[in-house]
């Protein structure tokens, strides 16, 4: 019989090194592409999957296989990007409104509730809309939107951890602000955060792709699923591939860094230890 | 009068701000501490003993009063502060230790804010104090889960002599021990207030615990002494009503006949 931990423990290293195979093929995507992503052929429009063209072609007849795979690339790492941006920035504010508290706390957390309080996407294509459509602004775009929810998260847990006896025992250890913040609390909430952030990476996946669909995204003919969709869904009768192969690859990638995410929440919750 | 004391505490209040109003924890208390001198304090659960020694070690600030420690005012000082002359050892032994660093690292970290600052002086120096307090120095290498609670015990009072202070604050640092665990602390305590004319303050809540370690015995209640005096006179012939039925309650815990149910 296999244990609940045993099982949550499999899980997470099934989903981890699916999710390892995806950033794999992100990085490796220009050696293995078939074709040439962005060469066009009049006489290859809309094409079903062939030898040549193993997931059809576009309207424009360039190889939806080598698209998507170089799509993986801007979309996994604009997505990792903006997460780890956005992570790092909440992890500092976090940090410093939940241990030092009073205005500071006041201040930043009323603004981070401020964003909250609008949805995400709204704002972030308002922003896109105003910044202009590109990948860049895309991603400060949902960056801009994104770094509250970490905030808020670093700041309840900090708030926690410092109450804790450790702490009170470094600061008459003669330790500094800084030494207790660095040495004694963020190891002790860098896990649960971390694991909160790899939750963050399918929805800012979607987030860009949706910016992307409308237009306010990546610049075609960039490679990017979301743009993708949005160049091929006027053709969905003539070349449904077209549509369906992208948006499978965002399924697929969102459900295995969602699912990743959970699992190493399950993982360390089963274990009862926040940095497993 | 203060420089003939190493500590004192002079007319300490402390008020907490409550939901529904405020809550009155500490009300004008006066308490001294002569070197080398054991000090107990005792009292139930939430009369203060804590938050009172919280003040002391300028872990919180009282609303009124001030807290003179060698002759120097320290009221709402920072920890780092005074840490040079007093340490303190938590209820709670293996929570007041960083579960994601070694023993040695915590000791260390206080070896350095000591003065030591050279790594080799400060390894040679943890195992100095780990085998003072009567442990094996492979237990440095060690996180806080991989050791009993009278070893963490133990190893927390490593950590407080590592800042080599003259008082210790005991909160409660014996009532998560069995009690062959507590009787090792209590020996301990004993022997180093002995040796290195530490001054103590033992907080506890267990006055038969106390007997016959501490020099002098302080009974608190709803956040105010109620009875201070040498501690076998006031375990012998208590004036407070409230410190008799402490007394005759431990008392009365000892003669009651251990009864089963068939």
């Amino acid at each position: 019989m296999i244990s609940e931990r045993e099982k949550t423990k499999r899980k997470v290293i099934v989903f981890a090194v699916l999710a390892a195979i995806l950033i794999v093929i992100s990085l490796i995507a220009p050696l293995i592409i078939p074709n040439d992503p962005f060469e066009t052929n009049a006489a290859l429009m809309n094409k079903g999957p062939s030898e040549q063209f193993p997931l059809g072609t576009d309207r424009y007849g360039r190889c939806i296989l080598s698209r998507v795979l170089m799509g993986a690339k801007t979309s996994i790492f604009s997505s990792f990007t903006v997460v780890a941006v956005t992570f790092v920035i909440g992890l500092i504010l976090g940090l410093l409104c939940g241990y030092y508290g009073g205005v500071l706390d006041g201040i930043l957390m009323r603004f981070a509730d401020l964003m909250l309080s609008f949805p995400q996407m709204v704002i972030a294509i308002a922003v896109a809309g105003i910044m202009g459509g590109n990948l860049v602004n895309a991603m400060i775009a949902m960056g801009i939107t994104a770094w509250p929810a970490h905030a808020r998260l670093a700041r309840s847990t900090v708030m926690k951890v410092k109450e804790e006896p450790y702490i009170a025992a470094a600061k008459l250890a003669g330790c500094t602000d800084f030494c207790i913040m660095y040495k004694y609390i963020l190891p002790n909430v860098f896990g649960p955060l971390l694991i909160n952030a790899t939750t963050q990476i399918g929805t800012m996946m979607i987030g860009i792709a949706g910016l992307s669909f409308l237009g306010i995204g990546v610049i075609p003919p960039t490679p990017e699923w979301g743009s993708m969709i949005n160049e091929a869904r006027a053709y969905l009768s003539l070349s449904p591939w077209a549509v369906f192969v992208p948006g499978a690859a965002i399924v697929i990638t969102v459900m295995v860094f969602n699912y990743f995410g959970d699992s190493l929440r399950d993982y360390i919750d089963v274990n009862g230890d926040s940095n497993g | 009068m203060d420089k003939e004391y190493i500590l004192s505490v002079s007319n300490v209040s402390r008020t907490f701000k409550l939901i529904d109003g405020e809550f009155q924890a500490l009300k004008n208390i006066n308490l001294h501490l002569s070197e080398g001198e054991m000090l107990a304090i005792i009292g139930e659960s939430g009369s203060g003993k804590s938050t009172i020694l919280k003040q002391i070690a300028c872990l919180d600030t009282p609303n009124e009063g001030t807290v003179i420690l060698k002759g120097k005012n320290v009221t709402g000082k920072k920890p780092a502060d005074v840490c040079h002359s007093m340490q303190m050892v938590f209820q709670d032994a293996r929570g007041s230790f960083n579960p994601r660093m070694t023993f040695l690292g915590t000791i260390r970290e206080s070896l350095k804010h000591a003065g030591i600052k050279d790594k080799d002086a400060q390894i040679k120096k943890a195992e100095e104090l780990v085998e003072m307090v009567g442990l094996n120095k492979d237990v440095l290498k060690r996180y806080p889960a991989n050791l009993s609670g009278g070893q963490c015990q133990r190893m927390a009072i490593a950590r407080a002599l590592a800042a080599e202070p003259e008082i210790i604050l005991c909160d409660e640092a014996t009532s998560a021990l069995d009690v062959s665990a507590q009787a090792q602390i209590i020996r301990l305590l004993k022997d180093l207030n002995e040796s290195l004319g530490l001054s103590v303050i033992f907080v506890s809540h267990d006055i038969a615990l106390v007997d016959g370690m501490c020099d002098r015995v302080m009974v608190m209640k709803s956040g105010q002494i109620v009875e201070e005096g040498p501690i076998h006179e006031v375990l012998s012939d208590p004036k407070n009503e409230y410190t008799k039925q402490l007394i005759s309650s431990i008392l009365s815990i000892k003669d009651e006949p251990i009864t089963f149910a068939s």
